[in-house]
């Protein structure tokens, strides 16, 4: 029998009215890859974009946010924000300008607060960091961080929302649609695969 | 041609005939009579005083005519006055058939199923202890109503019948066994499962040699699991134990990418029918299966049908129903044990009949040979015939 595609896991890309929602387009399709590569999860071959406002943000229980400009959610994209949230689906944001002083990252979370509640830190020993591999010292180091790029900064936790005890928000300031914004075929020239964290990400998304 | 002297004989055969009949009438009411004096009957407001006088006057026929059923203490009674030598009957023109039993559902939330059987289009009035009072209809199959909380003794009143139910027996309720591939339909069955109360033992697999463990999942067992569910045919741990499980009294539910997993079951029962797919239970052995034909359940919690207002307590309580439908829940021993029938009687008007037969006709019971020709009319044509076959049979000379 055809499985429905939609039956699968879809990466999916939240598209915000204000700001630069398509910033990093080749992350989708680099974590369906090392998720199709390392796990069992059935995966679609391709992310979709899907707008905050419509009510098929709905349909993706997982979707990823991104951006360099200051997010103004609209009244309707802060109620789906929140309904997803509340009935179980989960958010990824990632500040694309590696800058807590940045435009993105003070809206950003401003809109988070607004939606869904204060963002408090993730401890590094979470068992995000072990859903799939492990990482010992928390969340991985980007390469932005270590050139100095945007606020000079090597964020050592990442931040969240919770709820009932599980991350229902991953707020990123370190610039992973930077890190993983490159086409798939070419990682096979990395030597450590950086996309290893998405699959803990989306693993977790999907197991907890 | 008969001549008149055969033609008046006849006559006169008959007249004998008549008499004979009309003196046959006169015998039996004699006889009535004297059973009537030791007939009594009672309504309902006078039934208490009746009893204590027929318990000692013993009385050869009791009737009562009824509006509501008798209290429970009342119909022993009269079923001993008859055990005692008094045919008993009664009528009870306006009690309608009423009966009701209440169960507990196997579901972690407390939920009980209360079953009445009433006339069609009739208005059910239920009432809790708590005084809390609701109404339904009776539909062509009477009424089914799920009751939250964990069942309490309930009045049932249908018209002037009430039946009293005594608080269902509690269950035992093991954990759940779910297993599947790392998918939105795993996550979102456990997720919505453990918010409706179960323990689950869930094994998520992510990759070969990778699962995720929640609790402590091993293989189905009855002593382990009220039931199993396999999301899709990666459940392979559930696959290898789910027909002798099933067949041992255990429940399975297999999702739509599951339909591979357990044993193949015969004479499918259809529980519900949407355009997608269907619901079907078997049943296997002492256990029982239902496959789920509808693809991504997930969907009714995320997205949700416009007509619903909650959809995760929908998606929740839409798989809280269908696990309960295959559980497997003893009844608690303990709780059997403690249980107070002393007031139950949840099929009044079925418990009379039982105990004093069934109700007769409206007024007192059929006395044969009773007929509603006065005495005074009987008797007149009595001597009218007797004179007139005299004289016939004088006149043509005959003794």
């Amino acid at each position: 029998m055809e499985r429905d595609p939609m039956s699968r896991f879809v990466f999916c890309t939240g598209q915000y009215d204000s700001g630069d929602w398509d910033s990093a387009p080749l992350v989708p399709a680099n974590i369906i890859d090392s998720v199709a590569q390392y796990t069992n999860i059935d995966v679609a071959p391709s992310g979709v974009n899907v707008a905050l406002a419509s009510d098929a943000i709905l349909e993706h229980p997982f979707v990823f946010i991104t951006g360099h400009l200051p997010v103004r959610f609209s009244v309707v994209e802060r109620a789906n924000i929140r309904k997803l949230v509340d009935r179980g689906g989960m958010i990824f944001v990632d500040d694309h300008n590696h800058d807590i002083d940045g435009v993105f990252h003070k809206t950003a979370t401003e809109e988070i607060s607004i939606a869904l509640g204060p963002l408090t830190d993730i401890p590094n020993d979470h068992e995000l960091y072990r859903a799939f591999f492990k990482f010992e010292d928390g969340p991985p180091t980007t390469s932005q961080e270590l050139n100095g790029w945007g606020d000079n900064l090597v964020h050592k936790k990442l931040q969240g929302v919770m709820r009932g005890g599980q991350i229902s928000l991953i707020y990123s300031s370190k610039d992973y649609s930077s890190e993983w914004n490159y086409h798939p075929e070419s990682k096979r020239f990395n030597a450590v695969d950086n996309t290893k964290f998405g699959v803990n990400v989306i693993v977790y998304a999907l197991t907890r | 041609m008969r001549s008149r002297v055969s033609i008046r004989r006849v006559g006169e055969w008959l007249l004998r005939v008549l008499s004979l009949a009309i003196l046959i009438v006169f015998l039996t009411r004699a006889w009535t009579a004297r059973v009537d004096q030791r007939a009594e009957s009672a309504a309902q407001a006078t039934l208490g005083q009746s009893l204590a006088h027929w318990s000692l006057s013993s009385p050869a026929r009791i009737h009562v005519s009824l509006d509501s059923v008798l209290r429970p203490v009342q119909r022993d009674w009269l079923a001993a006055i008859g055990r005692g030598g008094s045919t008993v009957t009664w009528d009870a023109p306006k009690v309608l058939a009423t009966g009701a039993s209440v169960f507990r559902v196997a579901d972690p939330a407390g939920v009980s199923e209360l079953s009445i059987s009433a006339p069609n289009a009739s208005v059910i009035w239920i009432r809790q202890p708590d005084g809390a009072t609701d109404s339904i209809s009776a539909g062509p199959a009477g009424a089914r109503v799920n009751l939250p909380g964990s069942g309490t003794g309930l009045d049932v009143t249908v018209g002037t019948t009430t039946a009293h139910i005594a608080a269902p027996d509690s269950v035992v309720l093991r954990k759940l066994l779910v297993e599947g591939t790392a998918s939105w339909e795993t996550k979102f069955t456990i997720a919505a499962l453990a918010e409706r109360g179960w323990k689950i033992d869930a094994l998520t697999h992510v990759a070969p040699g990778v699962d995720m463990r929640e609790g402590d999942p091993a293989a189905p067992d009855t002593a382990r699991y009220a039931a199993i569910i396999a999301i899709d045919s990666t459940a392979s741990l559930i696959a290898r134990g789910a027909a002798s499980y099933v067949r041992d009294g255990g429940g399975l539910l297999t999702l739509h990418d599951a339909a591979t997993v357990g044993p193949r079951g015969r004479d499918p029962v259809v529980l519900e029918r949407r355009r997608e797919g269907d619901v079907r239970a078997f049943r296997i052995g002492s256990g029982r299966m239902i496959r789920i034909g509808y693809a991504d359940l997930w969907r009714q919690r995320m997205h949700g049908d416009d007509s619903v207002s909650d959809p995760v307590a929908a998606h929740r309580a839409w798989l809280a129903r269908a696990v309960a439908s295959v559980a497997y829940a003893p009844r608690n021993a303990s709780s059997v044990a403690l249980r107070n029938d002393s007031i139950a009687d949840p099929a009044p008007l079925a418990d009379m009949v039982d105990r004093l037969g069934p109700r007769s006709r409206v007024g007192s019971p059929d006395i044969p040979f009773r007929t509603q020709v006065p005495s005074s009319v009987l008797f007149g044509v009595l001597v009218a015939a007797f004179l007139l076959e005299l004289v016939s049979r004088r006149l043509r000379g005959a003794k």
